[in-house]
């Protein structure tokens, strides 16, 4: 039997005879050696790996689905669909991006329906939860989500997110905010600042 | 005998103008919206203090649209009170009158989005909100309107939903107010008794004053309408 230790020395029955000489030996396993270093690190970028393809993350997201319902006025009605992210180290903002990307070609088919469409796929600026509140920090898009500030569209729109949102345990509120302001995202849905929106504090949104 | 002011700025300016101003009832108009093309009811936004006038009131208009267009009230009866977890209540609730926010119909339905875009359907809902007006407010006064989203020093480029097919909400919700704005102040002091009116289009065929509380009965099989003595 023979075999190359590690330090490329050629072993037959565990004595140091070999037909190749040892420098050569320990030469070919050096140069094997950088070959299957420079592999592995080729491969990262190109070569699948099932285990890295597997989902960190599974979750719902939540939309309407009139069909579900069984009627069009039940406007906070909304139907979870499957998601799974890769993402390990934030997964409300795992969920709200893949709200934002909206319903899939084939779930649209199956009726699910929501104002958020791969155009609003970069609504989300940021999120964070403290003491059981998400802080919600959305990007400027008020004009392709227009119909989401009257009474339905709201319903729809704040139910999708309440219930996406409803999965993690340590969620208990959520306040929203537009470029890091609470006022102009509580303005834009008709809504006062008062107790119920921490009267639009925009002091969570500064201290990051 | 009515009078009418359009208030502007951001919504509790206006309520406290319209306060001071003594209105006897205010209005603030919006159309409706989803993600749904095919969502369609008539629906009306009281404050969570509202008195009874407001969600009588509020329910009358609702349910006169619905008829009218053919289609179902949406809420309780056709009124959301407090609106949607609070959504148009502070629009609401700061009025010392009866007020109501009205959402009769849905931009994002192309069919009800043609009607707000038409003359003819802008006269339609405005003649339904001065008759809900006339009901519930005999008396005439200062009747308090406000454009939802439009106007508002806060956010001055809101124009609420866009309509399928083109428009913005808030500028047709400006001309059927504008519509209304005219029909009450044409009426004079001999209208004001409750009348009974049948209609072809935008003619009136036939017209006759009503007692107060008759009760007006329709019957459909005979295609009759019954006013009692």
């Amino acid at each position: 039997m023979k075999n190359y230790t590690t330090n490329g020395a050629c072993l037959v029955n565990g004595r140091a005879k070999c037909l190749v000489p040892a420098w050569i030996a320990r030469t070919l396993f050096f140069l094997s050696a950088v070959l299957i270093v420079l592999a592995a690190i080729g491969g990262c970028a190109t070569i699948p790996s099932p285990q890295r393809d597997q989902p960190i993350s599974q979750f719902s997201v939540y939309f309407n689905n009139d069909d579900l319902a069984g009627n069009t006025t039940a406007c906070d009605a909304v139907f979870p669909v499957p998601r799974s992210s890769m993402s390990t180290t934030n997964g409300t903002a795992a969920a709200l991006e893949a709200l934002f990307t909206g319903p899939t070609p084939e779930e649209r088919s199956q009726g699910y329906r929501s104002f958020f469409s791969v155009r609003t796929a970069g609504l989300l600026k940021r999120v964070k939860i403290k003491d059981g509140v998400a802080y919600v920090d959305l990007h400027d898009r008020r004009q392709e989500l227009t119909g989401a500030t009257s009474s339905c569209g709201s319903a729809e729109f704040f139910t999708q997110i309440q219930r996406t949102l409803g999965q993690f345990p340590t969620i208990e509120r959520i306040i929203f905010a537009i470029e890091g302001q609470p006022r102009i995202f509580y303005d834009w849905m008709e809504l006062e600042c008062d107790q119920t929106n921490d009267n639009c504090n925009q002091g969570p949104f500064m201290k990051w | 005998m009515y009078k009418v002011n359009f208030y502007k700025g951001n919504y509790a300016t206006r309520q406290s103008k319209a306060n001071m101003d003594k209105a006897v009832a205010y209005v603030e108009h919006h159309f409706n919206s989803s993600s749904s093309d095919t969502a369609g009811y008539a629906v009306v936004v009281t404050g969570s203090n509202a008195s009874p006038t407001s969600k009588n009131w509020g329910r009358w208009y609702a349910k006169a649209v619905a008829t009218f267009f053919g289609t179902q009230v949406g809420g309780d009866n056709g009124i959301l009170v407090g609106g949607w977890s609070g959504r148009g209540d502070g629009n609401l609730k700061h009025t010392k009158m009866p007020a109501i926010l009205l959402e009769p119909l849905f931009a994002s339905n192309p069919q009800h989005a043609d009607i707000i875009r038409s003359d003819r359907g802008q006269t339609d809902l405005a003649r339904i909100l001065v008759e809900s007006i006339q009901r519930f407010f005999p008396n005439g006064g200062l009747i308090a309107f406000s454009v939802g989203h439009k106007y508002k020093e806060s956010n001055p480029n809101d124009r609420g939903a866009d309509l399928a097919g083109g428009g913005s909400e808030a500028d047709y919700a400006e001309k059927v107010l504008n519509k209304a704005a005219v029909m009450l102040k044409a009426i004079d002091q001999t209208d004001m008794a409750r009348t009974i009116r049948v209609v072809r289009g935008d003619t009136v065929l036939f017209e006759t004053e009503v007692d107060e509380d008759a009760l007006v009965v329709w019957d459909a099989e005979r295609g009759l309408l019954n006013i009692p003595e």
